[in-house]
């Protein structure tokens, strides 16, 4: 093994998160690197579930309840960690006449 | 898809629905079944929410519970349904504000007059006869 290898092979489970998305009663895993955004991690999660309507009005929600707003963070910058369960939700969830 | 709902649990929405919306305010509730049922609905779910002038939102960390609820119980929702304080219509909040994709439930229903009335009753108990609650669509 090369030195490069043996050093992305020493640092890849500091570096990537194992992810677990909630979405409609399903958990799916994706795996991520920290430095990647919330804005990427948020366009694999919606592309994860498929062709999901009003994707622009998806957001990524922490277990406690944090909407992960800042779509340009880091998810190191974010708090998020390897072995997290993120909801995917709408931002609001509103009905009516408008 | 067809789902199948129980009669009590049709009865169930009914009653919440007039309670909770007493004929003038909106109010939503959702059909859910487990995921390796999804056809026969099992619950009523009667989120939190406000209601105002516009129509309703749903309170976000009831939405994260609900959420958390669900992955736990292996369950999804099928159907979302909310009245209208008076005629029933698609309107473009509606449109914009989906609980989930229409491929993982079988869409979006709105009763007239809050449920209020005899007929809107009479309109979806004609439904119930055929058991097939599985389109987009507005009960006349």
């Amino acid at each position: 093994m090369s030195a490069i290898a043996e050093e992305v092979t020493r640092r890849e489970p500091m570096h990537v998160l194992h992810i677990t998305i909630l979405y409609n009663g399903i958990p799916k895993k994706i795996d991520i690197d920290r430095e990647a955004t919330v804005k990427t991690l948020l366009d694999r999660a919606i592309a994860l579930f498929g062709n999901l309507p009003q994707p622009h009005t998806l957001a990524l929600w922490t277990e406690k309840g944090a909407e992960l707003a800042n779509e340009q963070e880091t998810l190191k910058a974010a708090h998020v960690k390897d072995g997290d369960s993120l909801i995917l939700r709408p931002s609001a969830v509103k009905g009516g006449k408008a | 898809m067809r789902y199948r709902i129980p009669a009590a649990l049709l009865a169930e929405t009914f009653d919440v629905f007039r309670q909770c919306g007493g004929g003038q305010r909106e109010c939503q509730l959702l059909w859910t079944s487990p995921w390796s049922e999804p056809e026969g609905i099992k619950a009523v779910v009667h989120p939190q929410h406000r209601a105002h002038a516009g129509g309703f939102e749903l309170a976000s960390d009831w939405v994260n519970r609900f959420w958390r609820d669900l992955a736990r119980t292996g369950s999804g929702i099928r159907v979302q349904i909310h009245t209208h304080p008076h005629h029933a219509f698609h309107s473009s909040i509606d449109d914009a504000f989906p609980r989930v994709c229409a491929q993982c439930a079988g869409g979006r229903r709105r009763y007239p007059d809050a449920l209020g009335s005899a007929k809107s009753e009479a309109a979806m108990a004609g439904h119930r006869r055929d058991q097939s609650l599985g389109c987009d669509g507005v009960l006349p």
